[in-house]
């Protein structure tokens, strides 16, 4: 088979597995398991086969959309990571895909989105990839949904939301066509050059943004962690999800647009929103998994604004944040499942001490609450500190300290997090997750661990793609700086942070829980726990409204009106014509004799026309 | 076979064949009338496939048979008539199978058959026909056939409400007819092809128009297509998907987009109206509880963002515009036939007393969810490229503004479709509930699901066509440029 037939094969084994043998296996979960773990391996295999290459794949397909794929090393490395996550997963499903309340669907919907995402990477047309992207959305769909029925009302949010926003994504995407004058996203069109070129960039940066979970397109990602299983969470908007949206927006600030301030500031300011108003909720969350999510939106804000930068080291800072993130983030969820399995649940107070009788899945958990934390030499530190150098080579020191806090912020929340797993008195009996279950946690632990020194080993790729100089790699090590001081900022005032508030609680889940009692903040966390601040929530009560107010009086009164005009002509006419169509044979032959005389008239008296 | 003799038997065979069926009826052979509809129908469509070839490699026949000076049966076999063509005449045919399983149990089979066929036939006449006169003609054929289909049940309501929309939809042709009088008389000519490059002016276009919409279901002449829902599924299915909506857009098509000239400030008129139609449409689909009701407005929506393409006058524009008539009549004809379905089961249109229905009606749930999301415009579903040209075709057209209205239209559309499949197929159940549908009806609905999905694997087809179209449109404006 040449490169070229085994560059889509990725693609295909999924969703070949997806409709044709995992509906035999409809109620036999651990076999579907099975199925789904051999359709990931071959797909991984061929992946393998072309990895080094750099095969293309180019079909006309109509108009000037082509079935467009390639390998390039940029590609490779995240498809790489792509199938990392996914063999990680299948081999947890494998004794957890029974558990799930709605198996068969999972399934299907995770080969679904595994094709997807295979698709959005290798295609390098836009239409494709928008094809590959909603996919991926109705696959996310059916992931949330398999939690259950009640999960459906979730599914149906982030599905509305994320089609919403991709929308937009197609109205940015046509401006700048119209622009660049052809359909590529490839053009460095400057968003200051015209009107259209900003609003072009604006509605593409919401799309992006939207895929990595900015707010305010945010809200559907804690819920979803709540009504989906966590493995799913892991594997979709923890880590590919994320993926897609980050390279995504590179490929808008990198390769489409020259960034002037205003789109910059504009960034900043979705970036700052973006990380505030998920850290904050955080402390007070009751919920393993929505604190989880929770901080997994925070991050979006940080790629953002390693975005806006325009400095490489901000740029590469923020790509690999996208892929250390999807690292740490997706070890922590299926940790979570590991947990949510033995307590029967995942609330803070239930999961008191699991830690010590889970000690091989905490141990994962720990590993990748030091990437989260951004402890050297994990890749997290590696990234922030890289985003945090292109902001200050930049001159941006407002949106330094905002990411500072931020960071900061995490870091005590993640202490919370940790204190609750190894503190308090366990309430379940000592037992660990399968080894099927607690091997991916391990190695993807060990993996976001090591994160700085595989990027080291990568950093040839990020080369690649972005110019930039030795010294932004060096400083990731050890040295004395300013930077270096604020870093070790971080986590002194993160862990101060928590110290400081375990002193006032009586548990370890109970910390924090102060700041849901201040009069302002306190209330304005409540309010947004009750869905007051959701724009999905607004938004579906305000079109609600529109839509009630449209139809009660402009279409029902224009019925009203159709209905009123069609009766006063019955009334005028009825008797008229009640007369003439009265059943009486003459009456009715009159009428055809005058109808005759017309046509006869029509034909003849008009003939000098 | 000639292309002509291909052309007459496509209006001939349902047109006239139409007329055997209530003979059979009289004859007591009741039973064998369906299987005739789906014949005559069947081959009305399998005979616009060998026009297929020919018109996609730009072929273009016209033929006129003069019958009184300024009156000739005047037809013309384009890509356009043969798009229509084949499309409407395949969801007809697929409906008309359909039948033989929904309709058997009711009183008056060869009348339902009879004028079924004959209402595909108008639009056969309908689609060849280039002179205004004869396309007046059989949109009043349809017209008719559509006020008995309506009031099938002979419910005293439903006969109101057929009257109804036969009053709008003729009030409107006669309009239209006093439009096609005034063009006639500024230009002397009722053919088309000999109207084509002239302006037409403002009254005429006006009373045109007020026949177009009518008979598209376009805000404010729409009224009666939601209040139509009255009538059988497989009635309502023919209206939405395959004929009497899309007279309406064939007809705007036509006249405008391959002949008359309109002025600017009547373009932005018309953009403007076909974009209110869609999102006050939109918003009624929205509130509204009953499936047929809400899946009609749904089509007047739908038809306004056709008419977005359409009155775009740009490529990308009319190739949206035509694929998006073959994509909603798929989707749409699914739609409606699952409503069909769920009817018979739950025996209620109230979507607030189903819920559930997954559990009892899978695969009518799956093609549901396949039509609807190619309804809301999400990919891979045939749906969501139309809707991506046509407001490709606006942007195209610097109606910006009105690209993005249609796109947040088109959220509020895939709002409303996802609500509706949660309603009906999620959830526990709220009312009376049976097992899927009878077989035939079944396969029907997979079918159409199946060809949503197909067109935008096999979107070469259709693109290729509707360019083709576009093309023809091009060149006869580039012809008129230079003479």
């Amino acid at each position: 088979m040449n490169p070229e037939t085994l560059l889509i094969l990725p693609i295909l084994i999924p969703v070949i597995f997806a409709i044709v043998a995992l509906p035999f296996f409809r109620k036999q979960a651990s076999s579907a398991a099975v199925l789904v773990l051999i359709a990931v391996v071959l797909s991984f295999g061929s992946f393998l086969l072309i990895e080094g290459s750099s095969a293309q794949l180019v079909h006309p397909w109509v108009d000037n959309i082509s079935l467009n794929f390639s390998m390039t090393g940029w590609k490779a490395l995240l498809i790489g990571f792509a199938f990392v996550f996914q063999l990680m997963t299948c081999l947890h499903l494998l004794t957890s895909l029974r558990r799930i309340a709605k198996p068969f669907l999972f399934a299907f919907s995770i080969l679904l989105a595994f094709a997807a995402t295979a698709g959005v990477i290798l295609t390098d047309n836009v239409m494709v990839l928008l094809i590959f992207w909603e996919i991926f959305l109705v696959a996310l769909y059916g992931a949330i949904h398999s939690g259950g029925d009640a999960s459906e009302a979730v599914a149906r949010k982030a599905l509305i939301i994320g089609g919403a926003s991709d929308f937009l994504m197609i109205l940015g995407l046509m401006l700048f066509f119209i622009i660049g004058g052809r359909p590529e996203m490839t053009g460095m069109i400057s968003t200051g050059s015209s009107f259209t070129a900003l609003i072009s960039f604006i509605l593409l940066f919401l799309g992006a943004g939207a895929k990595a979970g900015m707010f305010p397109f945010h809200t559907w990602i804690p819920d979803a962690a709540e009504a989906m299983p966590a493995q799913g969470f892991a594997a979709m908007p923890a880590s590919l999800e994320k993926i897609l949206g980050i390279s995504f927006l590179f490929t808008i600030t990198h390769s489409m647009f020259i960034m002037n301030d205003t789109v910059r500031l504009i960034m900043y300011l979705f970036a700052a929103a973006t990380i505030f108003v998920s850290i904050i909720p955080a402390f007070i969350e009751k919920d393993l998994k929505r604190v989880l999510a929770l901080t997994a939106i925070m991050p979006a804000g940080f790629m953002i604004a390693g975005m806006a930068t325009s400095e490489a080291a901000g740029m590469a800072g923020a790509l690999m944040l996208m892929l250390t993130h999807a690292t740490y983030k997706s070890t922590m969820f299926l940790s979570a499942a590991n947990f949510e399995e033995r307590a029967g649940g995942t609330s803070l107070e239930k999961l008191e001490g699991i830690g010590r009788i889970m000690p091989y899945t905490a141990l994962g958990f720990v590993f990748a609450f030091l990437a989260a934390i951004s402890l050297p030499p994990t890749g997290g530190f590696l990234a922030k500190e890289m985003i945090f150098e292109g902001l200050i080579a930049g001159g941006h020191m407002v949106m330094f300290a905002v990411l500072w806090i931020g960071a900061t912020l995490s870091v005590a929340v993640f202490c919370k997090i940790i204190a609750v797993l190894w503190a308090g008195n366990a309430q379940v009996e000592r037992s660990e997750a399968p080894a099927t279950q607690t091997l991916p946690v391990l190695i993807l632990g060990l993996a976001s661990l090591a994160g700085g020194v595989i990027f080291f080993a990568v950093k040839g790729i990020f080369g690649r793609i972005i110019v930039f100089d030795d010294p932004y790699w060096l400083s990731a090590a050890y040295h004395p700086s300013p930077l270096a001081v604020a870093s070790l900022g971080v986590y002194l005032f993160g862990a101060l942070l928590y110290f400081l508030a375990r002193e006032k609680s009586v548990t370890a889940s109970a910390t924090f829980n102060q700041m849901g009692e201040s009069p302002v903040l306190g209330t304005a966390l409540r309010m947004a726990r009750e869905k007051k601040f959701d724009g999905y929530e607004i938004g579906v009560k305000v079109l609600e409204w529109l839509a009630g107010i449209v139809f009660r009086y402009v279409e029902r009164l224009i019925d009203l009106v159709a209905d009123g005009l069609i009766a006063f002509g019955r009334w005028l006419f009825q008797p008229l014509l009640s007369s003439i169509h009265n059943g009486v044979y003459c009456n009715y032959l009159g009428w055809v004799i005058a109808g005759l005389a017309a046509v006869l008239f029509f034909l003849f008296g008009t003939s000098h026309i | 076979m000639g292309i002509q003799t291909n052309a007459l038997l496509v209006i001939s065979i349902p047109l006239l064949g139409s007329l055997l069926i209530p003979l059979l009826g009289w004859a007591g052979l009741k039973k064998a009338t369906g299987p005739l509809t789906v014949i005559l129908i069947g081959a009305a469509n399998i005979l616009t496939w060998p026009l297929l070839l020919p018109v996609l490699h730009g072929g273009m026949w016209h033929w006129s048979y003069g019958l009184y000076r300024w009156i000739s049966l005047s037809l013309t076999v384009d890509a356009l008539a043969v798009f229509m063509a084949f499309t409407a005449s395949l969801i007809a045919t697929l409906i008309a199978i359909y039948s033989l399983g929904y309709i058997e149990h009711t009183d008056d089979e060869p009348e339902y058959y009879f004028i079924v066929t004959l209402f595909l036939g108008a639009m056969m006449g309908l689609v060849f026909s280039t002179n205004l006169i004869f396309l007046y003609l059989f949109w009043e054929i349809a017209a008719l056939a559509c006020w008995r289909l309506i009031g099938y049940y002979r419910e005293p309501d439903y006969i109101w409400k057929a009257d109804k929309a036969f009053l709008v939809t003729f009030g409107g042709a006669v309009l239209m007819l006093f439009g096609f009088v005034l063009v006639f008389l500024q230009y002397g000519t009722f053919e088309i092809t000999e109207l084509r490059g002239h302006e037409i002016g403002t009254v005429a276009l006006v009373l045109i128009m007020a026949g177009v919409f009518s008979k598209s279901a376009t805000v404010p002449l729409h009224t009666w297509l939601p209040d139509a829902g009255v009538a059988p599924s497989t009635i309502t299915s023919l209206l939405h998907a395959a004929i009497l909506v899309k007279i309406g857009l064939y007809g705007f098509a036509r006249m405008f987009c391959n002949g008359m000239v309109i002025s600017p400030r009547a373009q932005t008129g018309i953009l403007i109206i076909a974009l209110a139609s869609a999102f006050i449409s939109a918003c009624a689909a929205l509130k509204e509880t009953n499936i047929k009701r809400m899946l009609a407005y749904s089509t007047v929506s739908q038809i306004g963002y056709t008419f977005l393409g359409l009155a775009a006058f740009t490529h990308n524009g009319y190739i949206g515009a035509l694929l998006y008539i073959m994509a909603h009549g798929f989707a749409k004809g699914g739609l409606f036939l699952c409503a069909g379905i769920i009817e018979h089961g739950t025996h209620t249109k109230d979507m607030t007393k189903m819920g559930g229905l997954i559990k009892k009606m899978p695969i009518t749930a799956i093609a549901y969810a396949i039509c609807a999301l190619s309804i809301a415009g999400i990919p891979p579903m045939a749906g969501f490229f139309s809707k991506w040209f046509v407001i490709s075709g606006l942007v195209e057209g610097g109606h910006k503004v009105i690209a993005t209205l249609a796109i947040l239209t088109a959220v509020l559309t895939l709002f409303y479709m996802m609500k509706s499949f949660h309603v009906v197929f999620l959830g526990e159940s709220r009312g009376e509930s049976h097992a899927e549908g009878v077989p035939v009806m079944v396969t029907v609905v997979a079918i159409l699901a199946g060809l949503t999905i197909l067109t935008s694997i096999l979107l070469q087809l259709p693109y290729h066509l509707a360019s083709v179209a576009d093309g023809e449109r091009l060149l006869k404006l580039a012809t008129l440029v230079w003479r």
